[in-house]
């Protein structure tokens, strides 16, 4: 089995989620196979049914988080709405899922049009898993290196010239390891 | 003051709650961005349905962008108020959210924005008293507004210059010069 290494948030009806179980199964099955992971974290949360003002600062944040958004929307309400909109406004690419024929395909949903949204519909829970693995698939950030360029100041430039010429290593290395560092500081 | 209704009427006590509210807005002088109420109202005594989403989603978005405050009803909860309303914040407008139930157990309820005021109306007298509130608070007052602003040395022998001239204040020079402006364009 494959490391999942593309973090996915779930936005999907609170109120509902108890009912939703084989469909979130699904979700994080299809998200599985293309080596993505749903977090729990809040869906266990909503089942216990804390302060709302926790959830809602925790969905944001994990929407910040995350690399992909997925909203189950079949009964999508009033925060389906607002967290599948803010998603797309921080950049996260967001696969919209609702079930054929429900009331939810034949209204506004089905005329959201943006770059950051994709709005599927499915009819059976083996669709739901080849709809999330493709959207995984082709939205996940790669596992190879992608090439990044940038501009620097000539102050940075000398500092990382002297640098590359006091520890023998390049000027790319040097990057990685100062973003590494902060990285590894940020998640203690 | 341009005003744009969020939120969707998908029954007759919807479109109850918010032709409510568009009374409320007429009666103060206001406009709506889009009118989508009354095809809304014939669509559910028809039966029928919107042909074209993508056309009415769009038009919406275009419609708060247009407006200056957003008055969102979302008493029936619906992801079309939630998503109208974070493309309101999105774009700066004060929202007024307004609900028959109390959105404690909302996301909605606790999302902190500056932007956004919350009434839950249980009667038409708070509904119209929040609605006419809300409007009153985020109107530009038409009376003159003070503007301050610097000038280079320049400019302001210029206006000494032509005030001394003319006898006519250098405020009133400007505002001559930006009323000609206004009536070529």
């Amino acid at each position: 089995m494959p490391i999942p290494n593309t973090h996915i948030h779930l936005i999907a009806n609170h109120h509902t989620i108890g009912e939703k179980q084989e469909v979130i199964a699904a979700i994080t099955k299809g998200a599985l196979r293309a080596k993505g992971f749903v977090s729990q974290k809040w869906l266990n949360d909503a089942v216990k049914k804390p302060s709302s003002v926790q959830l809602t600062t925790d969905h944001l944040q994990a929407i910040k988080r995350a690399d992909l958004v997925i909203a189950e929307a079949t009964d999508g309400d009033l925060d389906v709405g607002l967290l599948t909109y803010l998603a797309a406004q921080y950049r996260k690419q967001v696969l919209i899922l609702v079930e054929s024929n429900s009331q939810a395909s034949r209204q506004f949903i089905s005329g959201i049009s943006s770059k950051y949204i994709d709005v599927r519909e499915y009819s059976s829970i083996e669709q739901i898993m080849k709809i999330v693995r493709s959207f995984v698939a082709s939205e996940a950030i790669p596992d190879r290196d992608l090439r990044f360029n940038m501009f620097i100041n000539h102050r940075i430039y000398r500092f990382l010239r002297q640098r590359a010429f006091e520890t023998g290593k390049n000027r790319s290395a040097i990057i990685r390891e100062l973003l590494e560092k902060k990285l590894d500081d940020s998640q203690k | 003051m341009n005003i744009y209704l969020a939120g969707s009427a998908d029954t007759s006590h919807d479109v109850e709650n918010f032709e409510k509210i568009v009374t409320i807005i007429e009666r103060s002088g206001s406009k709506l961005t889009q009118d989508w109420l009354e095809p809304a109202k014939k669509r559910i005594e028809n039966g029928s349905e919107i042909s074209n989403w993508k056309a009415f989603v769009s038009e919406s978005i275009a419609a708060i962008k247009r407006s200056d405050i957003v008055i969102a009803e979302v008493s029936n909860q619906s992801f079309q108020a939630g998503y109208q309303i974070a493309a309101a914040l999105e774009f700066r407008k004060p929202v007024l959210i307004l609900s028959t139930q109390p959105l404690d157990d909302s996301y909605v309820s606790s999302y902190e924005d500056t932007f956004i005021t919350s009434v839950t109306y249980t009667h038409d007298m708070i509904l119209a008293r929040a609605v006419s509130d809300f409007i009153q608070q985020n109107t530009i007052h038409t009376k003159d507004l003070r503007f301050n602003m610097l000038f280079d040395a320049r400019i302001y022998n210029f206006l000494e210059e032509r005030s001394q001239e003319t006898g006519i204040s250098r405020s009133d020079i400007i505002r001559d010069l930006i009323r000609k402006k206004i009536e070529r364009k």
